[in-house]
């Protein structure tokens, strides 16, 4: 009653010529992203969220989402696991006037650690110059691939992840630095060119890290109705400290110095001196050329992406690419992905042992095939095939179920980790992940 | 007697609202609209698409355009959306994922219905909406689509 009483009184209160005023004032208030003629700092948030599970049927290996990040996953840690694939965003955009914006996300992800510990993933001021121009300074996404932009937010992404064939060739997200983007439209068509330049410092599973210095990215895209069509180079100098790769520089230099003092073994040990600088990542540079096509004409979509990456010291060639088809009935899409990724495995022989005597022979040897074991995990090769389905339930969420079917290389363990001694290459594997995506 | 009078009364109104309720939801006539006093008289719906998909922040003739939305879940939005761009809700909401996560854009303002959209389009706090055909009168003017 009294409830009923208050809702009455609020009634006469409010008289119909100040009800349009107010319900104005309250349409204008229930968003904060309102900034229009008035150029006081606006604030939004908004948030993004994956919560997944993995299963893998092979359990000498992990299935990851990020072999960079993940020290280990779904497979041979546990047979069903949650941290692959979930993962919690916040971001925040301040408008500081018509010119100049800010924007600020954090990201909830589980880290080489192990730990969920909250990261900036990008944290950077951007200028408008005009229409055309505009210039980000800070951290800002390092956007190789087609949709490296929105690589953490599921909800605007077909799949669960992107085909990691593709995307894991480059798994670094963001860059610390400035670029540039320039917009311009001819008629009916839209060409954006950006250029990023910077640097990237990533901490690695097995208390390694990853450096990637003068990093420099070119890319356009050209947008027609439906169709969107993307060119990027990449270039970069990295530096890779793990124990393992500082491990064998050691070795082969220790063998290159004990070699030498031998009468007769000078050209066993040159052979053992060239290793370290032919295989140490040490500002060593990487090209990365890739191609994107996306279309999507009434409820089709088609998207195909390729990339070529050159070879970088113990980073061997590799080629990836994937083609994606699906189709939207309402609010259910089916897809169908095909993806590939094949890199080169070097044929490095190592030190030769002839004329070695016994003793060293085994040592030698033993170097010989740890060098090749390094080599053949630093390249990556497998085939998958991917059929899922996604599901808008809600307004800002959706559901998306996905099974894959992995062709492993028979030299290398493709894109898995943790990868157990009894691991056998060559198998097949099946994976199986559902994930809820969402936006608020 | 007068109490099932009344009663028959209720269902007929019933009835009759929810006819009026599925005609106008299945042909929900939908019109872009801009203050009386705007100099546009005619865009395309592509121009009208990207100018509200946040792809372009002008009209043809240069000027700025403010988009003004309806709230989600509206039935005008659904059919504003599929009628200039084709697009379903999901894939409008997919779309503003994309740009509000890359930092390239914010979605427009949003209006909880027709009568707030003519509010904000006089008080000029906007320049162009869309509102069911229904709700025009003469503070706003419809923009011909091409």
């Amino acid at each position: 009653m009294a409830m009923g009483n208050k809702l009455k009184s609020l009634a006469l209160a409010i008289q119909p010529a100040s009800l349009a005023a107010f319900i104005t004032a309250a349409s204008l208030s229930s968003h904060p992203a309102f900034a229009l003629d008035t150029f006081t700092p606006s604030y939004s948030f908004y948030g993004f969220g994956t919560l997944g599970v993995v299963y893998s049927d092979e359990d000498q290996a992990d299935f990851v989402s990020s072999w960079l990040l993940q020290p280990n996953g779904a497979g041979h840690t546990h047979q069903w696991h949650a941290g692959v694939d979930s993962k919690l965003g916040g971001q925040v955009n301040v408008q500081v006037n018509e010119h100049l914006s800010a924007v600020l996300q954090v990201v909830v992800e589980r880290q080489e650690d192990n730990a969920w510990t909250p990261a900036i993933e990008w944290a950077n001021i951007r200028y408008r110059l005009n229409d055309n121009v505009s210039i980000r300074l800070g951290r800002t996404v390092l956007a190789t691939f087609m949709v490296s932009d929105t690589r953490l937010v599921g909800y605007a992404n077909p799949w669960i992840r992107g085909p990691q064939e593709l995307y894991q060739i480059v798994p670094i997200t963001n860059i610390d630095g400035v670029d540039v983007i320039y917009t311009r439209d001819f008629g009916d068509w839209r060409n954006t060119l950006q250029v990023t330049f910077g640097q990237t410092n990533q901490d690695l599973i097995t208390d390694g890290e990853l450096r990637a210095r003068n990093s420099f990215l070119l890319s356009n895209s050209l947008e027609y109705d439906y169709a969107t069509f993307r060119l990027a180079y990449l270039t970069a100098h990295l530096d890779l400290d793990t124990p393992e790769s500082n491990a064998l520089v050691n070795a082969y230099n220790t063998l290159s110095d004990t070699l030498a003092l031998i009468p007769g073994l000078e050209e066993a040990a040159a052979q053992a001196s060239v290793m370290p600088g032919r295989y140490a990542l040490n500002d060593a540079p990487i090209e990365v050329y890739s191609a994107g096509l996306r279309l999507e004409p009434e409820n089709w979509l088609f998207m195909a992406e390729w990339a070529l990456v050159t070879e970088a010291n113990a980073l061997s060639k590799a080629e990836a690419w994937y083609t994606t088809l699906g189709y939207r009935f309402t609010s259910v899409t089916p897809y169908l992905t095909l993806a590939e990724v094949n890199g080169d495995t070097p044929q490095e022989p190592g030190v030769s042992t002839s004329g070695l005597p016994p003793s060293l022979a085994t040592t030698v040897s033993t170097m010989n095939s740890g060098l090749h074991q390094f080599l053949s995990g630093a390249s990556h090769a497998q085939k998958s095939i991917t059929l899922g389905i996604r599901w808008d339930f809600i307004s800002n969420a959706a559901l998306k179920l996905q099974y894959q079917h992995v062709d492993l290389d028979e030299k290398s363990a493709g894109r898995l980790a943790n990868v157990q001694p009894h691991f056998e290459p060559g198998n097949r594997m099946n994976t199986f992940s559902a994930a809820i995506d969402f936006v608020f | 007697m007068t109490y099932r009078k009344q009663a028959h009364y209720r269902l007929l109104k019933l009835v009759l609202l929810t006819i009026c309720f599925f005609v106008t939801s299945a042909h929900s006539d939908i019109v872009v609209v801009v203050p009386a006093t705007s100099p546009i008289k005619h865009l395309s719906k592509t121009q009208v698409a990207k100018i509200f998909l946040g792809k372009s922040r002008r009209f043809p003739d240069g000027t700025k355009a403010l988009p003004l939305n309806q709230k989600e879940g509206n039935l005008e939005r659904d059919a504003f959306y599929q009628l200039v761009s084709g697009k379903s809700p999901a894939q409008i909401k997919a779309h503003w994922s994309k740009l509000i996560f890359t930092g390239r854009g914010q979605p427009p303002k949003e209006a909880a219905s027709n009568e707030v959209v003519k509010q904000l389009l006089i008080n000029n706090a906007v320049n162009i909406g869309y509102i069911d055909r229904a709700a025009v009168d003469n503070s706003v003017k419809i923009v011909a689509l091409k």
